[in-house]
């Protein structure tokens, strides 16, 4: 056990020093002159040579890359060439609002997909079935950007019940001032008792998690239904009815669980998706997160800010393969 | 030889009665090929089926802008006046394209390696795989946009970096199957007659691990179309005034609130063109693999 999971974690160094080569290869082929940019559009030749020199663009590839890497390593991950602010700093105060949307639409994801594949594996072939079957190839099929849109429209402007975007109303952190201790807005009103904006804030985040949540729940519904039937097929579950145990605890006690772990490895795997899928959704509902930033970033072609959400994202996404691996290493028939 | 070639022609048409049965078993399969056929017959025929063949170009009449749709504009015009039957017709074209050149393009990166590694194993396969999974950490679309971004804001650039994310799958795939081919008695015998490598690798190993490749490939189209609408909704692919469907939603944004078919038609074109990749790709899969065959 202990051994797979200090190769798991070699693999993983192996790994992040191969994406940031490659980070690092990508900004070497771009073809506007980053040193220009840094100084802005009026400077001089001579300052761009010197902007050059100051950012270590004189230096020899593989220098830059030894240079890059140390850096990297000591948390400096260089200036946003946009805003003139680290980076990495930058990073950690758009990462919670992201992970919070993350987080809401994978419960999100779980507590409709999850129902759909109970109800589709119990009747088997019936009209859910059919549904369930529909929604896992139509999720995945969904621009998430225009059934986005499509909810704004629904939900905002006909049916007037829920906001267009934004993580808040404004004016309101002014009227009732929030405490900030994890950065996660539902998390921090709550626990300081300020329920005018936990209720507000729950009300921004229902539309992009559901936006979010459309690919996931497909997945789950897919994957939970078919680990189902697998399970219901078990010797152990013909033993338990044939005691006449009652069905609702032979399907929630002794077969639900035990075809819970491929359902939560497809839910975690698909975070992955979610974590870029942000970038779209956070654009179109002004989501302060780290899609926002991408956004701008691309926008302005800040090139540092790009290599840096791309190294944090992929660092992200490496964990979440290792923890999926690592919870079901935890369960005792699966060996290495 | 004649009797030869009867049985052959039997034989296909057999083979051809038995895919028409299959395809009668799965209608959702039929109705994405059907789907997919009208899309493409939009996409070849746009010139005549357009009404104002114009604008898909991108010209204007600021007059006639932001109408609803009507006898005129059967889906109504854009901010500019623009058609939008017209552009979202003509949006076809670009998407298709998109998908096949970014699929075949994957698939020619993707598959010579995959060749090289399952066949040569050895210290190529490891150096090749290791590659293969420094590009697969990465979320899928991640990297496409980082090397858009880099690259310059086009479509071709779009399409270079989609491909360039999108290759190590098939590499993985051809692998799989070279290495289990590579086994067989019919590979001995060839490489006993003296055939050579290159030979070996493309003649045989090759056409006999198609139906893998061509399964993931057509449920990779529907992906890599919304992939790249998804660059185009960010700013990275198609550029105004490009008829593209993903740049269509993202400048409706602005509009759309008060103008909801500018959004509606592309949204609703570009998720049936994907429903139908997925359709037959999920209908291709259970065709090819017999476990999964519903007879």
């Amino acid at each position: 056990m202990w051994q797979y999971i200090v190769r798991r974690l070699a693999i993983g160094i192996i790994i992040l020093f191969g994406i940031s080569f490659i980070t690092f290869s990508v900004t070497m082929v771009l073809p506007a002159d980053p040193a220009a940019r840094w100084v802005g559009s009026r400077a001089t030749a001579e300052q761009i040579a010197q902007a050059r020199v100051e950012l270590g663009l004189d230096k020899p590839l593989l220098t830059r890359y030894a240079i890059y890497i140390t850096n990297l390593l000591h948390g400096n991950w260089g200036l946003s060439i946009r805003t003139h602010q680290p980076v990495l700093k930058e990073l950690m105060t758009y990462l919670p609002p992201t992970l919070e949307l993350i987080i809401a639409g994978m419960l999100f994801a779980l507590a409709l997909g999850l129902p759909l594949g109970i109800a589709a594996a119990t009747r088997r072939d019936g009209w859910l079935d059919q549904l369930c079957r529909t929604v896992s190839v139509a999720g995945v099929s969904f621009p998430t950007f225009w059934l986005g849109m499509i909810l704004q429209l629904i939900f905002f402007r006909y049916l007037h019940i829920l906001p267009l975007g934004d993580r808040l109303d404004t004016m309101l952190d002014m009227l009732s001032p929030i405490k900030h201790y994890t950065g996660f807005l539902l998390l921090d009103s709550l626990f300081s008792g300020n329920i005018a904006v936990f209720i507000n804030a729950l009300s921004h985040i229902i539309l992009p998690a559901m936006t979010l949540a459309a690919y996931p729940i497909g997945l789950v519904a897919r994957q939970s239904r078919a680990s189902l039937l697998e399970v219901l097929n078990e010797d152990y579950v013909k033993a338990a009815r044939a005691y006449g145990i009652k069905e609702r605890t032979v399907l929630y006690t002794y077969a639900l669980r035990n075809a819970m772990g491929p359902t939560i490895t497809v839910l975690a795997l698909s975070a992955g998706y979610s974590l870029t899928n942000t970038f779209l959704i956070e654009a179109l509902f002004n989501w302060p997160g780290l899609g926002n930033y991408t956004s701008s970033a691309i926008i302005t072609m800040d090139y540092t800010a790009i290599t840096g959400i791309t190294i944090l994202v992929a660092i992200a996404y490496l964990i979440l393969n290792l923890a999926v691996d690592l919870i079901l290493a935890l369960d005792p028939r699966v060996r290495y | 030889m004649i009797a030869f070639k009867e049985t052959a022609e039997k034989n296909m048409n057999k083979k051809a009665g038995y895919y028409i049965y299959l395809l009668k078993k799965s209608p959702l399969t039929t109705a994405g090929l059907i789907i997919i056929g009208i899309l493409v017959a939009l996409a070849i025929f746009a010139p005549l089926i357009a009404p104002y063949p114009q604008d898909a170009a991108g010209i204007t009449h600021v007059s006639e802008k932001l109408l609803p749709p009507g006898a005129s504009h059967l889906f109504g015009t854009d901010e500019l006046g623009r058609d939008m039957f017209s552009r979202v017709i003509y949006g076809t074209r670009i998407s298709l394209g998109v998908g096949t050149l970014v699929v075949c393009l994957s698939l020619a990166i993707g598959v010579p390696l995959g060749l090289a590694a399952g066949y040569a194993g050895g210290i190529i396969d490891e150096v090749i795989m290791r590659i293969t999974d420094i590009f697969l950490s990465f979320p899928p679309m991640l990297l496409a946009i980082v090397i858009a971004t880099f690259l310059g804001r086009n479509l071709t650039n779009a399409m270079i970096a989609i491909a360039i994310s999108w290759w190590p799958w098939y590499t993985r795939l051809i692998r799989s199957e070279a290495i289990s081919l590579k086994q067989r008695p019919f590979i001995e015998a060839a490489k006993a007659m003296g055939t050579s490598r290159f030979k070996i690798m493309f003649r045989h190993i090759l056409i006999n691990s198609w139906s893998p490749i061509i399964v993931q490939a057509s449920m990779d189209f529907g992906s890599v179309i919304l992939t790249s609408a998804a660059l185009s909704f960010l700013g990275l692919g198609a550029q105004p005034p490009q008829p593209e469907w993903g740049l269509m939603l993202n400048t409706s944004r602005n509009y759309f609130l008060t103008a909801p078919w500018y959004s509606v038609f592309p949204g609703i074109f570009m998720f049936i063109t994907v429903l139908a990749f997925n359709f037959v790709g999920d209908g291709l899969r259970e065709f090819m693999d017999p476990k999964l065959r519903r007879l």
